[in-house]
């Protein structure tokens, strides 16, 4: 049969420069427009959800048993393949038949005269003037008025070797083919095939293993699924199979194998094949690459049927590239009319890694905005080489959906049968296929906000979800520069409550980061933010610089108050015995010298600290008298930091500080003081003692953020009498420190109410006035204490925080809005609104003086923009 | 003169309202009525579905109404409108700039909302920094001592 017997159709070209055969890696050699029904979507073993876009279903079908034969593969024997359409309407596709093995005539033949005449197919074959083995087919189906699930079967049969078969090929480097692209996108890392099993690499052949990897061998008996990705890189063909290679045959001259090491430490491209002798593994480069023309010839095999998934398959073209939309130019092409051509084709960027923040605003309508920082786009943006269209950031848009959602709740012991979709959207549509460019496509730049359109809540289909149960809305998006789009980047965003009434304010978890699927993207949630780049409507004064470095932290010194007397730190045992040395004879009068006769009064004075120092260990002196009794000579004022604590305000909002909000600080041996939440609310507050040994004192220094900001004095050192009159002496200025300290918090009476109760504000339209509101401490101390009284308390240094109760409905926000005083335009917001008295209304063209003033009350008493 | 009816779900006070049309009818003008609130008659045969209507816009006069449907006799409505100075203008007002005083996504946290009720009820908390362990220790200070011993 001539090959093209059956299948001549008036489009066949006289001659174009097809030569060679399919690109790399794909199924059964045929590469084809795919796009992939939902159900046949895939999930990774890393919880990936990806699924090509299929429109074709290849199937490729093992005849014969002496297939499963790994040896008898290059066998002769007939292999058949099933093309079928999945969509109506599916764009027409290309299969390439590759080059046949060794010395033969093949022939492409139409089992039983199965066949699709109104595919319209264009069959070419092209034969090689090189090798002169072999035939490769080109088949152009257009079948836009085809219906889904028609299909056909084509059939190979060969003199000898059928090749037909599945597995890798090589791409030859001059070969180029025409292919149209953009299906569900150009995908850096070429096709993602869905399959069955998966090959470890150190698998034998013939074992397969079915251990499950981020390769998927397309179905043998399975369909292979697949989509591409094309690049033109300038004459240099280029098989990039991304991380991981599929070892498909080991008893051949030629088989590609799988590296098994992560892209990380996987040369880029990187893969193997052995040599003729079959026996040596050669790791290839791109150089190596280079020196594919010697093995051209071979066909890749795989075994059992197997087909091999490519990460990162490129395709080089010899034809222009067609997109969908212009199948006509290419039938014309292909018809050797005249065409019309498109610009030079773009080489995608190779890596689309992007960083993605989501801003979420809102709680229950929220504004989402979406931020994007890609140096590698950046990179090839500037790239002329590859970026050959010019494509301008201008040009950089944004697409996102909103697959279904899935309900997911602690409790739920089963999966909950949820077939509601709801969307975050107007837009319904069938999930994952719901794709909705922005409004904002044109003239958006990197790294600059992307306002999405409002989060319209409330507008749900059937299918109510329980509202205590918490469920996901994913977000997911891509970014499309000129002709392509990067992989779909999501995120999930967990939200508590009934659909009707969500809370962005209450999720539970901000759920899993859906990365990339190809890449190192990343993507991070903001909530209640906004981005850095918005507009910021409060423009204030740039603040002052510093005068000078804030104040360090003290730390112990040598006052010089030593240098005529001596601090000691005794044990109690060594205090006692100091007392039996004072009443003993040691012939004082003999001993002391001319300061001080009296040895009483050489001793400055005894205290208990509660402050342990140590020191460097010596005699104790009294003046001149040596004691024989030990201790430890302190020199330095000693410092100890108690601790630290970050205070966190409640609210995050104006409640958090005064008059709302009141704090109060207990120091140990000093009491309660008032702290102004103003310092310390969302601040590191510190506190450290230093102490004075001779007096007694302490001095209680508070630092926020690093920077002192108070210090508060108390005496914690209890004095240890020593004769009366030193007794008296105590008790007179403990009386005196009595009557001069009055250490107390007066608490300050509420509006309208008692001691112990704030004003009550209304809910309503009455809802009363917050400046009214005063709150204030009733705990009070007066009078100060001595120390051995400040022992007995508490040695805990905390906080009382009292804040207010503050009632926030959940629709207070959509009910009422919040306090803003901020210039917008109107066409900036959504939702709630009221402006200020003094709105100008009189630009409004065509309104009468009674409307204008009709829009002016609504616009001041509060309407929905 | 033509008048198109719609079913509005949206809140009167919102710009962009969400409106179903029902249909474009011809209408009459009844005498006595404005610009602002027009009274039109249509034959009953002209919209089946009036109980839905509660919407409109008048081409002629550029303008949305909320209207209401009363029947004047078994064959004829009457619609009576109430402008709708909001999605009439919404061109307009989208472009005015002003100071929004309230607002349900940009607002300033930290600016006190007198409109937030609280409770008598306060909350306390307290919030501990740490804990004196300094240890204890007796302090002999003395003339002379080391220095003049």
């Amino acid at each position: 049969m001539a090959d093209t017997d059956n299948y001549t159709s008036s489009l066949l070209a006289p001659d174009f420069d097809l030569k060679g055969y399919v690109p790399a890696g794909l199924n059964e050699n045929l590469y084809m427009l795919t796009k992939n029904k939902p159900e046949n979507q895939k999930k990774r073993e890393d919880g990936r959800v990806y699924g090509a876009d299929v429109f074709w279903k290849f199937t490729g079908h093992d005849n014969i048993g002496e297939l499963n034969n790994p040896s008898a593969v290059a066998a002769t024997k007939a292999r058949q393949c099933t093309v079928e359409m999945l969509e109506d309407g599916a764009v027409g596709c290309i299969l390439a038949v590759p080059r046949t093995y060794g010395s033969y005539n093949g022939t492409f033949e139409n089992i039983n005269n199965y066949r699709r005449p109104e595919w319209n197919p264009y069959i070419r074959r092209v034969e090689e003037e090189s090798e002169g083995v072999g035939y490769t087919y080109l088949f152009v189906f257009n079948t836009t008025n085809s219906n889904a699930g028609s299909s056909t079967l084509f059939h190979v049969k060969r003199n000898q070797d059928p090749q037909f078969s599945s597995g890798v090929t090589a791409v030859r480097r001059d070969v180029r083919y025409s292919i149209t692209k953009d299906i569900s996108g150009i995908y850096p890392y070429g096709p993602e095939i869905g399959g069955s099993t998966v090959q470890d690499p150190d698998t034998e052949i013939g074992s397969l293993d079915s251990n499950e990897s981020v390769w998927r061998w397309c179905g043998s008996q399975d369909t292979a699924i697949v989509r591409f990705a094309t690049k033109n890189n300038s004459g240099e063909w280029r098989i990039d199979i991304g991380d991981y290679m599929q070892k498909l045959a080991e008893n051949y001259a030629w088989g590609l194998y799988r590296s098994s090491k992560p892209k990380s430490e996987t040369p880029y491209p990187a893969w193997m094949y052995t040599d003729a002798t079959k026996n040596k593994m050669v790791s290839s480069t791109e150089t190596a690459i280079e020196n594919w023309p010697d093995i051209v010839q071979t066909l890749f095999l795989t075994e059992l049927n197997q087909f091999a998934m490519q990460i990162g398959a490129y395709i080089q073209t010899g034809f222009p590239v067609f997109t969908v939309d212009r199948m006509d130019e290419m039938w014309k092409y292909f018809a050797g009319e005249d065409w019309e051509s498109e610009n030079d084709i773009d080489y995608p960027p190779s890596d689309w890694s992007t960083d993605w923040d989501i801003y979420i605003k809102g709680a229950q309508r929220p504004d989402i905005y979406i931020t994007m920082k890609s140096d590698k786009v950046d990179q090839w943006l500037e790239n002329l080489d590859e970026n050959k269209s010019g494509t301008t950031k201008s040009e950089i848009s944004v697409e996102y959906r909103y697959p279904q959602y899935t309900v997911e709740g602690a409790s739920w012991s089963e999966p909950v049968n949820y077939s509601s979709t709801y969307t975050l959207v107007e837009w319904t549509g069938d999930s994952y296929n719901n794709t909705r460019s922005t409004s904002y496509n044109s003239n958006v730049e990197m790294n600059y906000p992307l306002l999405l359109s409002e989060v319209m809540m409330g507008e749900f289909t059937d299918g109510m979800i329980d509202s205590l149960y918490p469920w996901y809305a994913q977000m997911q998006f891509r970014i499309v520069y000129g002709k392509y789009k990067s992989a779909w980047c999501g995120y999930e965003i967990g939200v508590i409550g009934s659909p009707s009434v969500p809370d962005f304010s209450l999720m539970h978890n901000v759920g899993e980061q859906v990365d990339s699927w190809q890449d190192d993207s990343t993507v991070t949630l903001h909530y209640d933010e906004l981005p850095p780049d918005e507009e910021n409507p409060y423009p204030t004064p740039p603040n002052p610089p510093s005068p000078s470095p804030k104040p360090t932290y003290p730390t112990p010194s040598e006052t010089g108050a030593s240098l005529l007397t001596t601090t000691y730190n005794m044990t109690e045992a060594n205090v006692q015995a100091l007392g039996r040395f004072m009443w003993t004879d040691e012939g004082w009068s003999n001993k002391l010298k001319a300061l001080n006769f009296s040895p009483i009064e050489n001793i400055v004075g005894i205290k208990i600290m509660p402050v342990a120092i140590t020191g460097t260990t010596s005699i104790v002196y009294i003046g001149n008298v040596k004691t024989n009794i030990n201790g430890d000579i302190i020199k330095n004022t000693p410092i100890y930091t108690l601790g630290e604590v970050t205070i966190t305000g409640r609210y995050q909002n104006f409640l958090d500080y005064a008059p709302y909000t009141s704090m109060l600080l207990f120091l140990p041996f000093v009491g309660f003081v008032e702290l102004d939440p103003q310092f310390v609310t969302n601040k590191r507050l510190k506190v450290m003692y230093s102490f004075d040994l001779i007096t007694g004192l302490c001095n209680a220094m508070l630092f926020v953020n690093d920077v002192y900001v108070e210090s508060h004095q108390g005496n914690c050192g209890i004095d240890i009498p020593l004769v009366a009159s030193n007794r008296a002496e105590l008790e007179i200025g403990l009386a005196t420190s009595l009557a001069q300290t009055a250490i107390g918090i007066a608490s300050a009476p509420a509006t309208g109410g008692s001691s112990s109760t704030v004003a009550v504000k209304a809910v309503s339209s009455a809802i009363g006035d917050l400046s009214s509101y005063a709150t204030g401490f009733h705990t009070q101390r007066q009078g100060g204490y001595s120390p051995a009284l400040a022992w007995t308390e508490t040695r805990e240094c905390f906080i009382v925080v009292e804040t207010p109760n503050a009632a926030y409905p959940l629709t207070y926000e959509h009910d009422y809005g919040k306090p803003c005083m901020a210039t917008y335009t109107i066409s900036q917001l959504t939702g709630f609104t009221v402006c200020d008295q003094t709105v100008d209304v009189s630009g409004i063209g065509g309104a009468t003086e009674e409307e204008k003033d009709m829009i002016r009350q609504l616009l001041t008493s509060g309407f929905y923009a | 003169m033509q008048v198109i009816l719609y079913n509005n779900r949206s809140d009167k006070r919102r710009l962009n309202k969400k409106i179903a049309k029902l249909a474009t009818v011809d209408c009459m003008l009844k005498d006595s009525c404005s610009l602002l609130n027009p009274r039109l008659v249509i034959s009953h045969a002209a919209l089946s579905a009036f109980a839905q209507c509660n919407y409109m816009y008048i081409p002629d006069f550029n303008r949305y109404y909320f209207c209401s449907v009363s029947a004047l006799t078994g064959d004829m409505l009457e619609i009576t409108g109430e402008v709708d100075v909001l999605m009439s203008y919404r061109n307009g007002i989208n472009e005015i700039r002003c100071t929004i005083v309230r607002q349900e996504k940009k607002f300033n946290k930290y600016f006190v909302d007198n409109f937030l009720p609280v409770s008598t009820i306060k909350n306390i908390q307290y919030v501990s920094v740490g804990t004196f362990s300094a240890g204890k220790g007796i302090y002999l200070t003395v003339d002379g001592g080391e220095n003049n011993g």
